[in-house]
């Protein structure tokens, strides 16, 4: 039984390496990144992904992602990725803050995935909304591992 | 793993053959190592049993001190075992005693073949987990004498010998103990052993253990045949990840028949196969999981291996799946520094050989070097230079004459991306240029304009003849680049003292500025830019309004000075607004408020025309940020897109706005719903700035 915890403040900066360098490769092995049609690309974008290539291990299409839902049959691109300390290290490095993954600047919705596929962060850029699906036990070792990550929830 | 393989035949095949042919008996001998894969090569047996694995030792060192029996003396220690399941280890080996002996010169010995077999009985009907609760099993050891194989048993006999031992380990916390009841029975004689151990896996570092230990032989049977013998001593393991352990330690013997003291060196011990049902020793290394990197050269070629399959892998799905980003967009990197390109450049031609940027072949993969924006080989002549973009470029026909000029979906259709790309960079200039000239240039002021009488204007580069309406236009746009210029410097200062104007809002915000986001004053003008985007038209006319009856001294001036002080107005009230945002949180319509109320203040404030000239620009930036936002086709989807976030819109009609957006630019996100949220669980679109806009079924 897991339980949403909403990220309530942005974060940024140092907050954001740490968060993606240390505290979620404890918890998960993979991310998502989705590129919509109809938003646009950009040079950032290609580029971003182009960095990211030696992590991802596939790209389908879908209608659905961790936090959102397509309707009325339109697809999405959904890159699935390992979370390698080089991938954590790229993504940290290209954005100030999970709210930066909006197209056409950067793919949208970066999500963390656990080993079997569950998601852990769920990012929905355009809605300014992040939240954590998190089992007690998980919870409770977020607050051992990163006590003001877990404030913040 | 086959050489491996082979070099444990060969070694069990030729041993033999360098034992002399007389077995001697290996005076003062050494407490033999213990069975088992993960027993940390001591004397004292163990019950962990890996779950799926084959193990090989094959240099199992004891180091023997000179006795009065003996001169320095080592043993070594082969074999191979298969652990089952965390229950059953059964395995082979031997050991190979080499000493020193006085009037014999140098001594090999042989030892008897080992065949063993351990199993956990306790607990009985589930895999008991290693180190992590209490468990009871059996260990037999057979020693046999064997061809070449004959040397002496752990009694110093020349007889075969069966060690039978029952074995109680209890891990806790960090820590362990085992003790063990052994009995070693041969032709004539049977000795007991009780033993002990004690251990404790390091904190900082998981995979090492720490043992200290002692055994005691010879409690039962009488003194002759059974002496009392034992040693104590400390051992220290490490095992690696990837399967290799090494392990030394010393043990102090006391007693007939036993070596005085041992130094132990185990290893290197390979496993191969699952260390517990979830980890398996050959598996890649998980990223951030606990690690001691290994000695051995092995993980470093598994890890090349891994790479380079990985990257051929990726390679193949992609061709297979034609994803053309991986291979065919080219990207700008600098000479020497390819793990981050300087920018994306275009798509690879069909040759493979060009890379086409906006209709330009630059060739791939060879030095190039930047001539303007255009990119030329580095052999390539040098030749006339490229007409370079004049900053600002000079428009070439009237600006903003009609309000479809402003539409970027009007004008004629580029002749390639730069093109496209130079003229968007201009845009910004004569769009804020465009609905001036639009709104005031038409003014009754203009035409009195006497830019000869203006000793400002005798000191500025605007030409001494009254200037037409398009080099007006071009000293507007020069002046207006030459003030943002001037006054970003001075916000660059001014952000610089931004952490104590900051120290109101809270700590948080302070914290992030500590923490190096000096740029961070950068953030809120985008939030004001969107404020704007937002703010109604009844909004933007009402300040305009009030506004443009106090501008009209300032549009007197010539069109250079105009666009300076409008230029430096506009980067200082850009950077108050923002200021204003981060500080105050004033929000959209709040922003423009402060805005007005800048306007009004004019008649209180010594350097009226500063003020005025600010609010001037506010009003300039409003409209020409909305102009240049939206075209008109863009203003009527997002009116339309309002419209529908009010009274919700049917399928068909999301349909419609979607296909609009396509067209006209506007990104638009959805159908879509977000699922077990407190917002957008329901279905809505987004349209531009226009967000939740119900769909309906």
């Amino acid at each position: 039984m897991k339980t949403q915890y909403t990220v309530r403040r942005a974060v940024e900066g140092s907050q954001l390496r740490e968060l993606l360098q240390d505290i979620a490769p404890q918890f998960c092995r993979r991310y998502l990144l989705v590129v919509r049609s109809g938003l646009g690309t950009s040079q950032t974008l290609h580029a971003f992904l182009s960095r990211l290539a030696p992590s991802i291990v596939s790209r389908k299409q879908a209608s659905e992602w961790p936090g959102t839902q397509l309707l009325d049959g339109e697809l999405a691109d959904v890159y699935e990725g390992e979370l390698s300390h080089y991938a954590t290290e790229t993504i940290a490095a290209s954005v100030g803050s999970l709210l930066d993954f909006q197209q056409p600047s950067l793919p949208e919705d970066l999500s963390l995935l656990r080993e079997d596929g569950s998601p852990w962060l769920i990012t929905c850029a355009h809605e300014g909304d992040i939240y954590l699906e998190l089992s007690d036990q998980e919870h409770q070792e977020l607050q051992r591992l990163a006590p003001w990550f877990a404030r913040l929830l | 793993m086959l050489r491996l393989i082979l070099l444990l035949t060969v070694i069990w095949l030729l041993l033999p053959m360098l034992v002399s042919a007389e077995p001697s008996v290996l005076p003062a001998a050494p407490l033999r190592m213990a069975f088992g894969s993960r027993c940390a090569k001591s004397p004292i047996p163990c019950n962990r049993i890996d779950y799926f694995t084959a193990h090989f030792h094959i240099a199992d060192v004891v180091l023997l001190p000179s006795t009065d029996s003996r001169g320095f003396g080592a043993t070594v220690g082969y074999g191979a075992s298969m652990s089952l399941f965390h229950r059953v280890e059964i395995g082979m080996g031997g050991t190979l005693g080499i000493w020193n002996q006085a009037n014999q010169g140098v001594v090999f010995q042989n030892g008897p073949a080992l065949l063993n077999v351990k199993g956990v009985l306790f607990p009985l009907l589930r895999n008991p987990v290693p180190d992590s609760e209490f468990t009871f099993g059996l260990q037999l050891q057979q020693q046999l004498r064997i061809p070449k194989f004959d040397g002496t048993n752990d009694l110093g006999s020349l007889t075969p010998l069966t060690a039978l031992r029952a074995v109680a380990d209890k891990p806790f916390w960090r820590m362990g103990i085992t003790a063990s009841l052994g009995f070693l029975l041969t032709q004539g004689r049977t000795d007991s052993e009780l033993s002990t151990s004690l251990r404790i896996h390091l904190p900082w570092m998981s995979r090492a253990t720490v043992q200290g230990f002692g055994v005691l032989q010879g409690l039962f049977g009488s003194r002759n045949t059974a002496p009392l013998r034992g040693g104590f001593g400390l051992s220290v393991h490490f095992a690696w990840d990837n399967g290799t352990s090494l392990s030394g330690g010393y043990v102090q013997g006391r007693g007939d028949g036993i070596a005085p003291s041992a130094i132990y060196i185990g290893g290197p011990d390979y496993h191969i196969g699952r260390e517990t049902a979830e980890y398996s020793y050959s598996r890649p290394p998980i990223p951030n999981r606990e690690m001691v990197p290994s000695p051995w050269p092995w993980p470093w070629l598994w890890e090349k291996l891994k790479q380079e399959w990985t990257e051929a892998e990726l390679a193949n799905e992609a061709h297979r799946r034609d994803d053309d980003w991986l291979t065919d967009e080219c990207f700008l990197y600098e000479d020497g520094k390819y793990d981050k390109p300087l920018r994306h450049l275009g798509k690879r031609d069909a040759s493979g050989k060009f890379c086409d940027v906006g209709g330009q072949l630059v060739p791939m993969d060879e030095p190039l070097r930047e001539v303007g924006s255009e990119l030329m080989p580095v052999s390539a002549p040098s030749g006339p230079q490229p007409n370079l973009p004049a900053a600002p470029a000079i428009p070439n026909s009237s600006p903003a004459t009609t309000p479809a000029a402003a539409d970027p979906s009007s004008a004629a259709p580029q002749k390639s991306k730069n093109h496209r790309e130079r003229r968007e960079h201009k845009q910004p200039q004569s769009d804020v240029s465009s609905p001036k000239a639009e709104q005031f240039a038409t003014g009754p002021v203009m035409p009195t304009q006497q830019p000869e009488a203006s000793p400002s204007s005798l000191s500025s580069p605007v030409r001494p003849e009254r200037p037409g309406l398009s080099e007006s236009a071009t000293e507007f746009a020069r002046g207006f680049a030459k003030g943002v210029g001037e006054e970003g410097r001075q916000i660059y200062q001014d952000t610089k003292e931004l952490p104590a104007r900051l120290t109101k809002t809270g700590r948080e915000i302070v914290e992030d500025m500590q923490a190096g986001r000096e740029l961070r004053a950068l953030a809120p003008l985008h939030a004001m830019e969107r404020a704007v985007r937002n703010a109604s038209r009844e909004d933007v006319e009402r300040v305009a309004h009030g506004v443009i009856a106090a501008t009209k001294e300032w549009l007197d001036k010539p069109a250079y000075e105009k666009g300076e002080s409008l230029g430096r107005a506009t980067t200082s009230l850009a950077a108050d607004a923002a200021m204003g945002v981060l500080t105050e949180v004033l929000g959209t319509i709040g922003t423009l408020r402060k805005i007005e109320r800048t306007a009004e203040a004019a008649d209180h404030v010594r350097d009226a025309e500063k003020v005025v000239e600010k609010a001037a620009h506010a009003t300039e930036r409003v409209v020409g940020e909305t102009a240049r936002r939206h075209t008109p086709d863009q203003a009527s989807l997002i009116e339309l897109a309002k419209e529908g976030q009010a009274r919700g819109l049917s399928r068909t009609d999301a349909a419609t706005l979607k296909q609009w957006g396509a067209e006209y630019g506007v990104p638009v996100r959805g159908p879509e719903v977000h699922p077990n949220r407190s917002h957008g669980k329901k279905p809505h679109l987004h349209v531009g700035p226009v967000d939740h806009i119900p769909v309906k079924d």
